[in-house]
């Protein structure tokens, strides 16, 4: 039996986008989690015995400019080498935008397929491994056409795509799953979009996903695909690869009557999330409760309880999200209070009132961090619809705390 | 909502207290409690609030009772609906209602409107600590007048707090302006600053690997540059090198052209030639080395050879022995065996004699005839078995034969003298079997059963019959049914009701026409207004007058008119006043004549029905008659006595069928019965069944003798057919032993032995077996021992034939002089084994000589072929070879020629003639010199390059440095992690900032819209509890906003409400008023709640706890006041002040 490994979309060096990563515990338990993760993939690689490693695109994440991380890949290239392990990539689009040149000193077991690659036969396997790498960050057209299978042997054929596209991701060689089916190739070793995906058996056509979510966009354990292969037959396991997992989970808080019943909530929820590998947790507070307004007053009073909760060395908070019914009848209506409830409302629906949000928005946004400065949108629709977001929000939380300033928590 | 009733069944020192505020009258809900100090006032209010918003976890209520046991409970007003409430000390459903169902908390947030237990307190509580921190906050205010009402009208106190707090976060998050460069934003970028600028010194950016790798080739090429040179100069080097080392090989080369113009003109010779010449020479003088030594080896071994000698004898002692050999084996070892093979001999013959012996025999008998042949032994056996076997069938035949006629005899004494056969019952057997006759003894004993239990169920009934001494043996005969006896009882009910009814009724007629009478009576009585008649004298008497008043229009006229007027209007009213008594009067005498109507009434209908029941009671009186029962036993027993009539009536019924049945399964039976009476011969058992049994044990006594019968003749038969059988074996057998018999004879004649006929042939047959094995076995060594005696005579003729050339041998016995042939035969072997060696080495030795010659012969004519070219031939071989070396030696000095030639050419890197013409005129010293002269600038050049080299592997060290540590990468991410903190960051920060200025506007809006409300309302309020000391409030801008002015009424001074200007008790006035203010504007929009007041009015005068009385009544005209005070004056303060519409209550 042969096996290989298949993966693609590493983005070495990408930070990983969690607010939990103020916890300096975080930050020491998960050093670096994209290269912690080429280093499982290497470390199962070598358990396996596996003959190669595919790589389908995006070993960089954009315009990435230190050549350390290009070290780094080379040295974890160097112990599949050291192993015999060949090792076979294509460039992504995300590799294109790097300027980490292409040409660097791959060591020996390396084989970059370039844009006019010609298959390439793996040892006496009867297995030809098949790719083009295209040099540009956007691919237009479809690659499939120039792909060819050798008759008589198992081809697998790498490849960066969007396929007919995937929310997240920018279009890129697009292609149609029965485009690939139709070619004559048995296994298609596709990169690109994160998350892992069989679209189809007989022949293969396998979206491997990234081997190490990096956001709770990306959320999930992550693997690597192997691929083993006996007698003309492909059967895929997976390998699991994260050093850390994003993962959300819901808290209803309806049968949470006080406070302390929802700090009991949610402590629950968070111990029901406690596995294997460390996880970055997005709590969302969802339901009913006349505790509600507490819950939106004290929301930082929430997230640090749940930080407290969360297992040491396990768990790490990203954020809590209130999205709780608002039916009114959680809101208490306190003499004045709903009076004045009523006349945030009555200002914030003012229309003069988007336009003074939008002028805070831009004198705050002035003052930002080149880096964050598109954080509430550049062009004024995707401005105005931040407004409207932060507006409703915003309504909450003057609610809330004028709720607090007549009922103190007991 | 109003408090009717607070219940502290367990609460502080309280255990079922009960205050009740009763209901609301005239239009207030004003109440003072009064109690002695720490007598619970405090503890009451705590105890209300604690019913609306339950126990808290840790209270200072429960020292009496444990926190588990507290209880309160009120009874509670809302609109027109009540609600008993009660709180426990439970987690959960601790609030019941007064069937301990749990209360919704839907209910209790309807009655309270939403407001929380905070809210209540500070709205609706007034105790000397809240009223001392409102009087501090009036203070504190500074000119905030709009949070003063604010929160006195809405009791948000603290938010005007938080948003001072949220302003403050704002701040802290400011892009621009004074305090910005230590805002969270500015702190963050600075720290973003940091680690970029920490990362970009640790990281090796791709620019930096772009200026690393040009640096490279840089050097690379430079190492190029410098090799080239250095390799240049040195090769000058080599050149002027290789010239120095050229000269003595050009000289080397001289010398051997010398040397070869020595040697004349000698052609060249081939080297193989030379070598082959050479070879010739050394195989010339080999061939002649091995010539000279044979002809020593032939001359020595003829010497010996001729010193040996062999006789004929011993040359042919060796054949003749080796033919003798195997006579020789079988001599030696026979004369080695033969003494046992006689003593074998000894012991056959002895076992032969015994066998003989045994068998009766005497004599020697030949060995031929003592060994039988197996066969006629074996056919002896058959014989002998056959005999055996014939003679045991024989036997058997013979003892079968008598047990059987034993068993034929056994059989006849059996049957004895039964010479008739016993009655076969199987014609009863059938009978008994026969369905028809079980079911006719089924059916037979069914109907004798029905017979008995219809006369016992008749019997019982019959008994049950029986009333009083009244007995029956029979059932009489009925001349009622039960439905005419139950209409009779029903008629005699109905008719007896009715009479009861009509006798009540009758009662009660009498009792109505009494109280009617009465009634009537009374009415009568109390006439006072005049009857009609009087009435129309009077109406007509002022007509008159009125028409005479007219005509007259006098004074007089007029009087009388008026008189007869107000005689008549009096006339009028007496009569409409007394309208309802007559009506009444009327109405009563219509109801005595019905009544009296419906009485006569009653009386016939209960005449008619006393005739109707005296009539049914007759009729009654003769059934029983009738029936010959007792007249007094009434109709219900009748019913009773009816019904069981009609079950004995049944019963005696249902024995006549049963009598019925029974005679008709009697008449059936008859055959059957006659038939089993013939078969038992018994005609005197009537009972059918006892009959069948009987016959069944009949038949089955008749069928054990009939099988015994048969079993006996079946044995008898069969021991006949036995007897038969084996008489027929018995003749079978005989004549088979006497064949065998004969057989057998026969079969001893073939032995040929006069063996007696006396002798038992089954222990003759093993003798003879053994003699006939010892026979033959004595044969076989009779045999061999003649064989061994041959062969030693036979050898010993042969050895002495061959020992007849030796005399001296011929006395010892044959095999000592077989020993002493052996030991001359080996001697001379060894002799004649040398002489031949000698012979074939003299052979082998002159051959090969001879084959020596031939090639010496061949070498000298091959040499001589060689030298054939040579000037100075020769036939002698030596000269052939001298010339042949000189012609070689010329040839040797052309090829090194032209190897010293090639040499030079390749030291110097050219021809031959090149170099020798580069080399004219150099010497060895000139040569050195230019070396000399170039050694500087080869120096120059290596260290050029050794640079070169240097720098290129630093140049390479520093590409290959960049390692793949993650620090510059930890660094990135702590950016990003700065930066999505700086971006949550500035989310809260804007949604903070909107919520301000949204919360701000809304509050804006707020106070504007209540303030003027308020103020006149605090106004009010103050002015009242001031008694009119401060008639008016106003407002006064000031850089701080507005602030709240008194007016003074006594010297018309403005007095600023947050400054120390205002005594604190009117500062507590003025909290007081903007409280009472606040509570006018809570119960406006809709939340009238009770109002608890712990004694604040203590620090105030007579007129001004007057002025607050007044002002709480006020309040409790809207909702509902409750003040506790242990200072019994407030109380009558309150009730001069209220009247009855305060309430007050002692504890």
């Amino acid at each position: 039996m042969v096996k290989l490994l298949h993966t693609a979309d590493l983005h070495l060096d990408s930070p990983l986008r969690t607010l939990a990563l103020r916890d300096l515990g975080l930050r020491d338990a998960v050093e670096n989690a994209t290269r912690a993760a080429l280093s499982r993939i290497v470390d199962v690689a070598i358990a396996e015995e596996v003959a190669a490693v595919l790589i389908a695109g995006d070993l960089y994440d954009g315009n990435q400019t230190s050549m350390k991380t290009a070290a780094f890949l080379i040295g974890e290239l160097q112990r599949l080498d050291d192993a015999d392990i060949s090792v076979f990539l294509i460039r992504g689009n995300h590799d294109a935008e790097s300027r980490i040149p292409a040409k660097i000193a791959w060591p020996a077991n390396v084989h970059v397929f370039s844009a006019n690659a010609k298959p390439v036969a793996l040892g006496d396997t009867g297995i030809t491994i098949h790719g083009i790498s295209f040099s540009e960050s956007r691919a237009p057209k479809s690659l499939v056409p120039r792909y060819r299978p050798v008759a008589g042997q198992v081809n697998i054929a790498l490849l960066h795509t969007s396929l007919g596209g995937a929310a997240g991701h920018d279009p890129y060689a697009p292609c149609s799953i029965s485009d690939l089916v139709e070619t004559g190739f048995d296994y298609w070793a596709l990169g690109h979009i994160h998350k892992r995906s069989v679209h189809h058996e007989n022949p293969f056509v396998v979206m491997p996903g990234m081997p190490q979510g990096r956001d709770i966009g990306e959320d999930g354990e992550k693997s690597a695909t192997l691929i083993c292969i006996e007698d003309g037959q492909i059967r895929l396991e997976e390998r699991a690869t994260s050093a850390l997992v994003f993962r959300r989970a819901e808290c209803d808080l309806s049968e949470a009557e006080t406070i302390a019943d929802v700090l009991t909530k949610i402590r629950q929820s968070i111990r029901n999330q406690v596995g294997e590998t460390p996880t970055v947790l997005r709590l969302t507070l969802t339901g009913q409760t006349p505790a509600a307004w507490q819950v939106r007053r004290d929301a930082d009073l929430i997230n640090e309880s749940a930080q407290d909760a969360a297992p040491v060395g396990r768990v790490w908070i990203d954020k809590v999200v209130l999205q709780l019914s608002t039916t009114g009848a959680d809101e208490p209506a306190a003499g004045a209070a709903d009076e004045i409830a009523s006349l945030i409302h009555e200002v914030a629906g003012e229309t003069g009132f988007q336009d003074i949000a939008l002028d805070v928005i831009e004198d705050l946004v002035a003052g930002l961090p080149g880096e964050l400065r598109d954080l509430f949108g550049t062009d004024p629709d995707r401005r105005y619809e931040h407004s409207k977001r932060l507006t409703t929000l915003a309504i909450e939380h003057a609610v809330a705390r004028m709720s607090g300033a007549s009922e103190d928590v007991e | 909502m109003r408090i009717c009733q607070l219940k502290l069944v367990r609460f502080g020192h309280f255990a079922d207290f009960t205050l009740d505020l009763g209901e609301r009258t005239k239009g207030s809900d004003f109440h003072v409690v009064l109690g002695r100090n720490e007598a619970g006032k405090t503890t009451i209010a705590e105890a209300w609030l604690n019913l609306l918003y339950g126990f808290p976890n840790k209270t200072p209520y429960a020292f009496r009772h444990q926190r588990a046991s507290l209880e309160v409970g009120a009874d509670v007003q809302d609109g027109e609906q009540t609600f008993s409430l009660t709180r426990l000390p439970t987690k959960t459903n601790n609030l019941v209602d007064q069937n301990r169902s749990p209360v919704s908390a839907a209910v209790l947030d309807s009655l309270l409107k939403g407001v929380g237990k905070e809210l209540y307190r500070s709205l609706y509580c007034l105790d000397d600590e809240t009223i001392e921190t409102g009087g501090e906050d009036i203070l504190a205010s500074e000119g905030d007048l709009g949070r003063l009402l604010f929160s006195a009208a809405t009791g948000l106190a603290t938010f005007s707090k938080d948003l001072e707090a949220e302003r403050e976060l704002d701040r802290a998050f400011q892009v621009r302006g004074p305090g910005s460069r230590s805002t969270v934003l500015a702190n963050a970028k600075k720290r973003l600053e940091e680690i970029e600028t920490e990362r970009a010194g640790l990281d090796v950016s791709v620019r930096e690997y772009r200026k690393r790798l040009t640096v490279v080739e840089a050097a690379r090429t430079a190492d190029t540059d410098a090799r080239d040179w250095h390799e240049a100069v040195v090769a000058g080097a080599a050149g002027l090198q290789a010239l120095l080392s050229a000269l003595p090989l050009r000289d080397d080369l001289n010398e051997l052209r010398g040397r070869l113009s020595d040697l004349g003109n000698l052609p060249s010779i081939d080297p193989a030639s030379a070598g082959e010449m050479e070879d010739l020479a050394k195989s010339r003088s080999v061939i002649m080395g091995s010539m000279r030594s044979s002809e020593a080896e032939i001359a020595r071994r003829t010497a010996e050879r001729k010193r040996i000698s062999v006789t004929d004898a011993e040359r042919t002692l060796t054949p003749q022995l080796a033919a003798l050999k195997s006579l020789h084996g079988h001599a030696s070892s026979g004369e080695a065996d033969l003494p046992n093979r006689r003593e074998d001999l000894a012991v056959g013959k002895r076992n032969i004699d015994k066998c003989l012996r045994d068998l009766g025999l005497t004599g020697p008998l030949p060995l031929e005839q003592l060994t039988i042949p197996g066969p006629v032994l074996n056919a002896i056996d058959q014989a002998a078995r056959r005999r055996d076997t014939a003679n045991d069938a024989v036997e058997n035949a013979r003892r079968e034969l008598e047990a059987a006629k034993r068993q034929l005899d056994d059989a006849l004494l059996r049957l004895g003298d039964k010479s008739v056969a016993p009655p076969d019952p199987t014609s009863l057997e059938a009978l008994l079997s026969n369905s028809r006759t079980v079911d006719m003894a089924n059916r037979l004993s069914d109907a004798v059963r029905k017979v008995q239990q219809a006369q016992e169920t008749l019997e019982s009934t019959l008994l049950s019959l029986g009333v009083g001494s009244y007995r029956f043996d029979r059932c009489p005969g009925s001349s009622i049914t039960i439905g005419a006896a139950q209409a009779l009882v029903e008629k005699l009910h109905a008719i007896e009701a009715s009479c009861s009814n009509d006798q009540d009724a009758l009662k009660s007629g009498s009792a109505k026409i009494e109280r009617l009478r009465a009634r009537l009576g009374g009415l009568a009585d109390q006439g006072i207004a005049p009857n009609d008649a009087d009435a129309a004298t009077s109406r007509q008497t002022r007509d008159d007058r009125w028409a005479i008043h007219r005509e007259a229009l006098t004074p007089e006229s007029a009087d009388d008119f008026a008189a007869s007027m107000a005689e008549d209007d009096q006339s009028t009213a007496l009569r409409l006043a007394d309208a309802n008594r007559l009506a009444d009067l009327r109405g009563t005498e219509l109801d005595l004549s019905e009544a009296t109507v419906e009485q006569t009434l009653r009386h016939s209908a209960l005449e008619a029905a006393q005739a109707e029941l005296a009539s049914a009671n007759e009729t009654l009186v003769s059934h029983l008659r009738a029936l010959g029962l007792p007249e007094g036993m009434g109709s219900a027993a009748l019913v009773d006595w009816l019904r069981l009539h009609e079950q004995a009536s049944l019963a005696e019924h249902r024995l006549a069928n049963a009598n019925t049945a029974l005679a008709s399964a009697e008449e059936a039976a008859m055959p059957l019965r006659l038939e089993l009476q013939q078969a038992v011969r018994d005609d005197g058992e009537p009972d059918l069944s006892r009959l069948i049994a009987r016959a069944g044990r009949r038949a089955a006594e008749q069928r054990r003798e009939h099988d015994a019968y048969n079993a006996d003749l079946e044995r008898i038969a069969t021991a006949q057919g036995n007897c038969s059988t084996r008489d027929k074996a018995l003749a079978i057998a005989q004549p088979e032993a006497t064949t065998a018999e004969q057989a057998l004879f026969d079969a001893v004649q073939l032995l040929k032995l006069p063996i007696s006929t006396d002798l038992h042939i089954d222990h003759a047959l093993p003798v003879l077996r053994e003699l006939s094995a010892a026979a033959s076995k004595q044969a076989d060594l009779v045999d061999r021992v003649e064989k061994i005696e041959a062969n030693i005579a036979h050898f010993s003729r042969q050895i002495h034939e061959i020992a007849s050339p030796w005399p001296t041998l011929l006395d010892k016995p044959p095999l000592a002089i077989a020993a002493e042939l052996a030991a001359i035969e080996a001697d001379a072997a060894k002799r004649l084994a040398l002489f031949e060696e000698n012979e074939r080495q003299i052979r082998d030795v002159s051959s090969r000589l001879s084959i020596a010659k031939d090639d010496l012969a061949q070498i000298e004519e091959r040499a001589a072929e060689l030298a054939d070219h040579l000037p100075e031939a020769s036939a002698d071989f030596d000269q052939i070879s001298t010339a042949v070396a000189a012609a070689s030696e010329a040839t040797g000095l052309r090829t090194a020629i032209r190897k010293a030639e090639n040499h030079l050419a390749s030291t110097l890197g050219c021809t031959a003639e090149m170099a020798e013409e580069g080399l004219k005129g150099r010497t060895p010293a000139s040569l050195q010199a230019e070396l000399n002269l170039l050694d500087p600038e080869i120096a120059a050049a290596q260290s050029a390059h050794n640079q070169a080299i240097g720098d290129l592997r630093e140049a390479e060290n520093d590409l290959a440095g960049i390692s793949g540590d993650a620090e510059a990468a930890r660094l990135q991410q702590d950016r990003q992690a700065e930066l999505d903190l700086l971006a949550e960051q500035a989310e809260q920060a804007l949604i903070r900032r909107l919520a301000l200025i949204m919360s701000e506007r809304a509050v804006a809006r707020y106070r504007d819209r209540h303030r003027g409300e308020m103020m006149a309302d605090t106004e009010a309020a103050f002015a009242m509890l001031t008694d009119g000391a401060y008639p008016g409030l106003s407002t006064q801008p000031t850089d701080k906003g507005d602030v709240l002015i008194a007016h003074r009424a006594t010297d018309g001074r403005t007095l600023r409400a947050d400054e120390a200007s205002m005594s604190k008790g009117t500062r507590f006035q003025l909290y007081l008023a903007l409280r009472l203010a606040g509570y006018r504007q809570m119960a406006a929009s809709g939340r009238v709640l009770p109002f608890l007041c712990d004694d604040v009015f203590e620090t105030f005068d007579e007129g001004r706890t007057a002025a607050a009385c007044k002002l709480m009544h006020e309040m409790a005209g809207i909702g509902q006041a409750v003040y506790f005070t242990h200072h019994a004056h407030v109380a009558d303060i309150a009730q001069k002040v209220c009247g009855d519409r305060v309430q007050i209550h002692e504890i």
